[in-house]
């Protein structure tokens, strides 16, 4: 048995097999086990520090003085040195990009564009499809059971229609609902090309999108190509906050981990998979809620390579209230972790694939430490400042963690050619956005492990480009 | 006074407001979430390590569909050849783009209808018979009436 079989073999037993899931509630109650004893000699030590220390030279004010200091340095250093390796990686990807081209290779492409009541959106999303500077390809439309005006919309559009070089092929299934994961697979299973480009109903993409994600197929060993994601609906605060969060938090990295071909999640509006490497992954699943983080971790899983592709763009629209940005972040979260625990026994034993043994340790420093520590630091510092004055401690984390910001928003936005106007709202960043993502993210983390239930949350869409067009 | 207390007793306020938003607003999703939940469906997180194949999805849309197994409904029939991969070897430049005009849905209504029209009058090219047809006053004739006529190639 070679190598990758064997990989596959472990995964698809660690995907498929009951026996996990009756494990699962023996593992929940270990792990509770050894959380409380944990917890109590934390509180025990809490207590000895508490009655002890007025027998030595500290007081309680001097105390927290200088653990203030020490975990502003340690917190300091973990962001710095996270921010220096993206920042390293994703300059040596950069360099080694500009100089490689790929030419004379135009494969036939199967777009599969899942739609769950996308009706305001969907004939935009197919018109630009229809624009791609790419001639060999066929759009397939999967309706997952939509209740709106969806299929009537994706009706229309079936046949054969203008493209920019020549008719394009223009296909619908219509299955009952049954998630995104389902009507992907459906599409896939559907398509007979070698490569498929999997996106959102939602979604918009970049003329070139085709003609720069496909040529890095030319390479047997790449298995998927992960495209950018970029904010639509813009000039609105929140809006324009996570613009920035997509261009500064995930696409850098996104382009550090591409240089070590580990993409660790292909995102949901775009990704373009060798179907040989969704087979050998065993196709999307519907057991977690990160179906496209899943997905990506099987492919690596398997042995192949996943590399980013800055200008293959797909225009998504952000939420533009709070609540819609928590719900989505809340299943992000939710899914990630899902996907980590899937993968779990990858976590811990690192001769089965080094690579993703890595990348999961990325996603779960991502998901559950950094959320958890940005908190207590949050909380610590507020903490300090009311009950012994130390306020201006406050103000030197923040104007360090700003200027850290700051220079990795301006090398990103001149990287990706974006507005600059998006820059100055690093000052910000951290201070809002980050800090109410990562209380969302905690108590995701929180019901995640008291396994709350969860259901697929549907983000209203107002369908912009539409909107722009009148 | 100086600058940074001020910035500082801003950045605590902040800090604080931030807290308090947060946590509101997760709280006030939570309770909108569960009264919004009116119907149980089934959920995806039910159906714990599910492998999906494509064997499986088509057993499930030709079951819900009653159809005998092997065979997927699509909403309307399908060309099934696939235009073969073009894998050009030594190509500097994509082809040259075509003059479209995006329209909404009456374009593509008229171009379905287009393609129901048969293959010979889209495209405009004849076949054979129409090819080598006389045009006399009684309208076409077709040639091999008028053999002799027609002063067909002959080699000496």
């Amino acid at each position: 048995m070679t190598k990758k079989e064997r990989i596959r073999k472990t995964l698809l037993t660690l995907a498929n097999t009951q026996a996990g899931h009756v494990d699962y509630d023996e593992k929940k109650k270990r792990i509770i086990k050894r959380m409380t004893s944990s917890g109590i000699t934390s509180l025990l030590m809490i207590l000895i520090i508490f009655f002890s220390l007025p027998y030595t030279m500290f007081d309680m004010g001097s105390l927290f003085e200088y653990s203030t200091l020490v975990s502003l340095f340690l917190f300091l250093i973990v962001l710095l040195f996270r921010y220096f390796i993206l920042l390293v990686l994703a300059y040596l990807y950069l360099n080694e990009y500009t100089f490689k081209s790929t030419e004379g290779f135009y494969p036939y492409v199967s777009i599969i564009v899942p739609v769950y009541n996308e009706g305001k959106v969907l004939a935009d999303s197919i018109f630009s499809l229809l624009r791609l500077d790419y001639s060999n390809y066929e759009i397939i439309i999967v309706n997952d059971g939509s209740t709106d005006d969806t299929f009537e919309v994706g009706k229309e559009l079936v046949g054969y229609q203008k493209g920019k070089y020549k008719d394009i092929k223009v296909s619908m299934i219509n299955k009952p609902n049954g998630g995104k994961a389902k009507a992907l697979n459906a599409g896939i299973s559907y398509s007979n090309s070698d490569l498929v480009l999997c996106m959102d109903g939602d979604s918009t993409l970049s003329e070139e999108t085709l003609k720069v994600a496909v040529r890095h197929f030319a390479d047997p060993a790449i298995g998927a190509v992960a495209g950018n994601v970029k904010v639509l609906n813009r000039k609105k605060l929140f809006t324009d906050l996570q613009a920035l969060e997509y261009i500064e938090g995930l696409n850098m990295a996104r382009a550090a981990q591409s240089f070590t071909r580990l993409v660790n999640i292909i995102p949901g509006p775009i990704g373009i998979f060798r179907k040989k490497a969704i087979e050998d992954a065993g196709y999307y699943s519907s057991d977690t809620f990160a179906e496209d983080a899943d997905l990506t971790l099987k492919v690596l899983a398997s042995g192949w390579k996943i590399y980013y592709e800055p200008l293959a763009i797909s225009y998504t629209e952000a939420p533009v209230k709070l609540q819609q940005l928590l719900k989505q972040r809340y299943r992000w979260t939710r899914g990630i972790l899902q996907a980590i625990r899937k993968h779990s026994k990858l976590l811990v034993n690192p001769s089965i694939n080094f690579g993703v043994t890595v990348i999961l340790w990325m996603m779960f420093y991502e998901a559950f430490i950094w959320p958890i520590m940005d908190i207590f630091a949050n909380l610590f510092f507020i903490f300090v400042a009311l009950i012994y004055g130390f306020s201006s401690l406050i103000f030197f984390w923040w104007a360090g963690l700003a200027l850290l910001d700051m220079t990795t928003a301006l090398y990103c936005v001149a990287v990706e050619k974006e507005e600059m106007c998006l820059v100055p709202y690093a000052l910000i960043y951290r201070l809002f956005f980050i800090l109410t993502i990562d209380v969302c993210k905690t108590m995701s983390l929180i019901e995640e492990f008291l396994g709350f239930e969860m259901s697929w949350g549907k983000l209203e869409r107002i369908g912009l480009a539409q909107t722009a067009k009148k | 006074m100086e600058l940074i207390p001020i910035l500082a007793t801003i950045i605590l306020v902040s800090t604080i407001s931030t807290f308090i938003l947060a946590i509101g607003a997760y709280i006030l999703y939570k309770v909108r979430e569960r009264r919004g939940r009116q119907v149980e469906i089934p959920q995806p997180d039910k159906i714990q390590a599910e492998l999906l194949t494509p064997e499986a999805q088509e057993r499930q849309l030709t079951q819900e569909a009653g159809i005998p197994a092997g065979q997927i409904v699509f909403e309307q029939p399908m060309a099934h050849e696939h235009p073969e991969p073009i894998f050009v070897q030594h190509r500097s430049t994509m082809p040259q783009p075509v003059q479209t005009r995006f329209a909404p849905s009456q374009q593509f209504v008229a171009q379905r209808q287009e393609q129901q029209q048969p293959q010979q009058q889209r495209t405009g090219t004849k076949t054979s018979e129409q090819k080598f047809m006389k045009i006399t006053s009684e309208g076409y004739v077709p040639l091999k009436d008028n053999k002799k006529d027609a002063g067909a190639l002959k080699w000496r």
